[in-house]
């Protein structure tokens, strides 16, 4: 088959070639090792590719499948994962020179998973620091350049599984998501990123940012493959005592083109202050297009929501802060600048102000639970801006020039304070030809009707055969 | 900031940094603290009355 059709081609498609004998795992494995040497000079998403590891793997996978033996979709299947997420046998850095040596000897529950389902653990993303940064610029190994124009950030903090994602150098990732990271980089490279609810995946084997609101978040290149992914790593886990006992659907049962009865509403007019125009114009073209699919679109205020970031900010601050304690003290000057100083910030705030931010929480989640009685999803841009050039201090909105780093996140940050599962789908390109995310959201453990409306989306568009020329 | 006194200030810092007070990163911080104490103070104009912290559980 010819290389460029598999790269490409989705994790259902490149399953189905897979079983049909018409290409092997150990071919395409090999061909994206080769691709991902002269790939990653340019866009840097891989720390470590597992060469060795990857090979052995993907020759197993083929002569289970000559034998006879099926594990599903992702047998066979070459899948990136997050730096901040363990590998046995790999090191896992989080991207820190603090951690640049940290072999690990085990899996975390999520890439055992993925190993039970077949799929073939190809390499270690670069990431933010710790994946605590919404940019991926700060890292030991360099910043995570993005695929449609490598002198742009991809987003963070997962910004090397998004940019491995869709430069095609694998078929999915494992990213995590602690306030935005996983759908952040997915709206700026132009690839599906899907938080589930809090509790759905397995946290064990992370290197925690923020135990109350970190979550593992698949990244894609589309909405079924997403799916297909989440499906392989969700459910209980005795390592993890905030995972749920709650059953795991089958989610490729949930995507359907029809949205007739699906009530959707709108979350738009809050941060009008800092929303790109190219932004704010592409996404209400996909609002209409997913009402000409069926559904009933309404708009919907939340008070104060404009004020949710901040108390997600502050939750995440304390927690990071307490996680990162030994290293502050220990080895400060090993930290990257930024990173450092987001960790010092934890330092200034008291347990009042901390429960206050809890409490705060619970109030969310009853005006959340309030919107949710009237529709099933709600939707609004990813981000509120497009992605800028790599060290940029300030960026232009709406003719004043401000540091964008504080509000990228803040469309998002709602959505981990809550634990609701939200994902970010492609919804067209700017001008100048960068990708922007739709950020669609649903009820907790409804992760069903989130992939129901994105999937809908997803296939009335041409986005998702647009890729990166990299 | 909001209920941060100069003394406990001062403690923190020490603790913090020792005999060292980078100017520069101290600014940086000031400043995100002060922006987030006050967005946290006008999303608690709500009424917090009866609500407790509870985390994100699944179950």
């Amino acid at each position: 088959m010819d290389p460029r059709k598999v790269r490409q081609g989705s994790i259902k498609e490149v399953s189905t070639w897979i079983r049909n004998g018409e290409v092997s795992s150990t071919e395409i494995v090999e061909d994206l090792i080769e691709r991902s040497e002269r790939v990653n000079e340019k866009i840097n998403s891989y720390i470590s590719v597992l060469e060795k590891d990857a090979v052995s793997a993907a020759r197993r996978a083929d002569e289970e499948i000559r034998s006879g033996k099926s594990r599903g979709p992702l047998h066979g299947i070459p899948i990136s994962v997050k730096d901040i997420i363990a590998v046995r046998g790999s090191i896992t850095s989080a991207a820190s020179k603090i951690l640049a040596e940290n072999l690990t000897d085990y899996d975390a529950t999520s890439v055992e998973h993925l190993r039970e389902a077949g799929a073939i653990i190809i390499g270690k993303n670069n990431c933010h620091e710790f994946a605590y940064g919404p940019t991926a610029e700060d890292s030991h190994y360099g910043p995570c350049r993005n695929p449609w124009n490598p002198e742009l950030i991809t987003g963070g903090s997962s910004g090397g599984s998004a940019s491995a994602v869709a430069a095609c150098l694998c078929y999915g990732s494992l990213g995590t998501d602690t306030g935005g990271s996983g759908r952040i980089p997915s709206s700026f490279c132009g690839t599906v990123g899907f938080k589930p609810t809090y509790g759905r995946v397995s946290r064990f084997g992370l290197i925690p940012l923020s135990w109350s609101l970190d979550h593992v978040s698949p990244i894609a290149r589309t909405v079924e493959d997403a799916a297909i992914l989440l499906e392989a790593i969700a459910g209980k886990d005795p390592k993890d005592p905030t995972s749920s006992e709650k059953p795991v659907p089958r989610y490729q049962s949930a995507l359907s083109s029809d949205l007739k009865r699906m009530r959707v509403g709108v979350l738009g007019k809050y941060l009008e202050e800092c929303l790109d125009q190219e932004v704010r114009r592409t996404v209400e073209t996909a609002v209409e297009a997913i009402r000409e699919l069926g559904a009933s679109v309404s708009e919907i205020s939340i008070p104060k929501i404009e004020h949710s970031a901040p108390v997600a900010n502050m939750l995440i601050a304390c927690e990071a802060t307490s996680i990162h304690e030994k290293w502050l003290k220990e080895r400060r000057g090993d930290y990257q600048p930024s990173v450092r100083t987001r960790l010092e910030v934890g330092y200034f705030y008291s347990a009042n102000h901390y429960i206050k931010a809890l409490r705060l929480r619970e109030w969310f989640r009853r005006e959340f639970d309030r919107v949710f009685k009237g529709v099933d999803v709600l939707l609004s841009p990813t981000c509120p801006i497009l992605p800028f050039k790599i060290g940029e201090e300030t960026i232009d909105v709406k003719g004043t020039k401000k540091d964008p780093r504080p509000f990228i996140a803040n469309f998002v940050r709602i959505h981990n304070l809550l634990g609701l599962p939200a994902l970010s789908v492609p919804c067209g390109f700017s001008s100048g030809g960068l990708p922007i995310g739709l950020q669609i959201a649903g009820r907790l453990f409804d992760e069903e009707a989130v992939l129901k409306v994105a999937y809908a989306y997803e296939q009335s568009q041409p986005w998702k055969d647009r890729l990166p020329n990299i | 900031m909001a209920e941060m006194t100069p003394d406990t200030l001062e403690r923190i810092i020490q603790e913090v940094y020792g005999s060292e007070i980078p100017e520069e990163r101290l600014r940086v911080i000031s400043r995100t603290v002060t922006q987030t104490l006050e967005a946290l103070e006008k999303a608690s104009e709500v009424d917090l009355e009866g609500l407790e912290p509870a985390p994100p559980h699944a179950d």
